[in-house]
């Protein structure tokens, strides 16, 4: 299978958006999905056995990425991409489906389950975020701080400690407390 | 402090370490060496795999976590910002506009000569209570005794008198109702009385 690495802009998208300029969302997928193309090769031959199911994966991960491009914070891409890539090597070696059934569930149920569009997903989807909001809003003021910064306003971690006047490894600090209390809220509710 | 709990503090430095390594690598913070050097590793480490596996997956959770409250981003951008500058920007015109506006009222003002008739014109004060039909009348007037007249345009021009100068003629007892074309024809006929008299 060829590798996604440099796709070709769609002549069928409806909204010109992959013609739209190098700051097109689609773009700047394109563009991470080469950056990262490494990272995650790397990534799931350490989960999958055949580089067949590598390729497959990352195939399949740059097409939920296209389909994704406006529900994802600019920050949190990279994050997002390994996760959807940690989903879906989850899923082939649990099915160990084979290239062809692989791609044939992606076209019955292409969205992963964050993206469902079953009512009940949903509703699960939302009481998950709002424990996880719940469980953030209880940390201090200053740790939610670096986390909007670092997510929502996509500053660098040394500008964040610029911003706050605070060293670098505070501002790192602040974030890894903030995912430590989040990581004990997912494990203790089963989320 | 014995041993084990050296090696335990080292434990966590690394693991602190390795996370921030993960958080910096997920955010696109290292630098090109340091990212080739962590995907090297990625490739023969299933441990530092299965850490940025979870870091990715709590950096999206936060961001899901906090999107309600993370401002839009033309918020963010300034774009809501501009807008209230345009609004500021036009309401600064329009005070503008007003200033100017009164000050060429003042200076209209200043130039009238202070007579009652002057005082009562003002921007938003009616004109004074000219009969319109008087006026037509009497201009009509001037321009029959121009035509038959053998003076040339210019003298006639000359002869036109200012509006006030035709207001303060105004006979008092002039029937406002009457119609124009009487008032003409007797204005006219005075004229022509003049220009006998004159002659």
């Amino acid at each position: 299978m060829v590798e996604p690495s440099s796709p070709s802009p769609d002549p069928d998208d409806p909204v010109g958006d992959d013609l739209g300029g190098e700051c097109s969302p689609s773009h700047q997928w394109r563009e991470l999905f080469d950056e990262l193309a490494g990272g995650l090769r790397a990534f799931l031959r350490n989960r999958l056995r055949q580089e067949s199911d590598v390729d497959d994966c990352l195939q399949v991960v740059f097409v939920k990425m296209l389909e994704s491009v406006d529900r994802v914070a600019p920050a949190a891409r990279r994050a997002w991409v390994f996760r959807v890539a940690a989903n879906e090597a989850a899923q082939m070696w649990r099915s160990e489906a084979s290239r062809g059934r692989m791609l044939e569930k992606l076209e019955k149920h292409g969205d992963e389950p964050t993206d469902s569009d079953d009512p009940i997903d949903r509703v699960i989807l939302t009481e998950t975020t709002r424990k996880l909001e719940e469980s953030l809003l209880t940390l201090p003021a200053a740790y939610r701080e670096v986390v909007s910064l670092r997510i929502h306003e996509n500053m660098t971690f040394q500008e964040i400690a610029d911003h706050l006047g605070i060293p670098l490894g505070t501002a790192l600090t602040r974030m890894r407390r903030a995912l430590d209390r989040l990581r004990t809220e997912i494990d203790q509710n089963h989320l | 402090m014995n041993t084990s709990e050296t090696n335990q503090d080292n434990s966590n430095d690394e693991r602190t370490s390795v996370e921030n390594l993960c958080m910096l690598y997920l955010f696109g913070e290292l630098d090109s060496d340091a990212k080739s050097r962590f995907e090297h590793q990625l490739a023969s480490d299933p441990e530092l795999c299965e850490m940025l596996s979870e870091q990715s997956y709590l950096i999206t959770s936060a961001a899901a976590a906090t999107v309600k409250r993370a401002l839009p981003a033309e918020v963010r951008r300034g774009k809501v910002l501009s807008t209230s500058g345009a609004w500021r920007s036009i309401a600064a015109l329009s005070a503008i506009a007003a200033c100017i506006a009164l000050a060429l009222q003042v200076v209209d003002y200043s130039a009238r000569p202070a007579d009652g008739l002057a005082l009562n014109r003002t921007a938003l004060s009616p004109e004074p209570d000219l009969d319109e039909s008087v006026l037509i009348a009497k201009a009509w007037a001037a321009s029959q005794h121009a035509t038959d007249s053998t003076r040339d345009d210019s003298s006639v021009i000359d002869d036109v008198e200012p509006l006030d100068d035709l207001l303060d003629e105004q006979p008092s007892d002039l029937d406002a109702t009457l119609d124009w074309i009487f008032v003409a024809i007797s204005s006219g006929d005075e004229k022509r009385m003049e220009e006998g008299n004159d002659g």
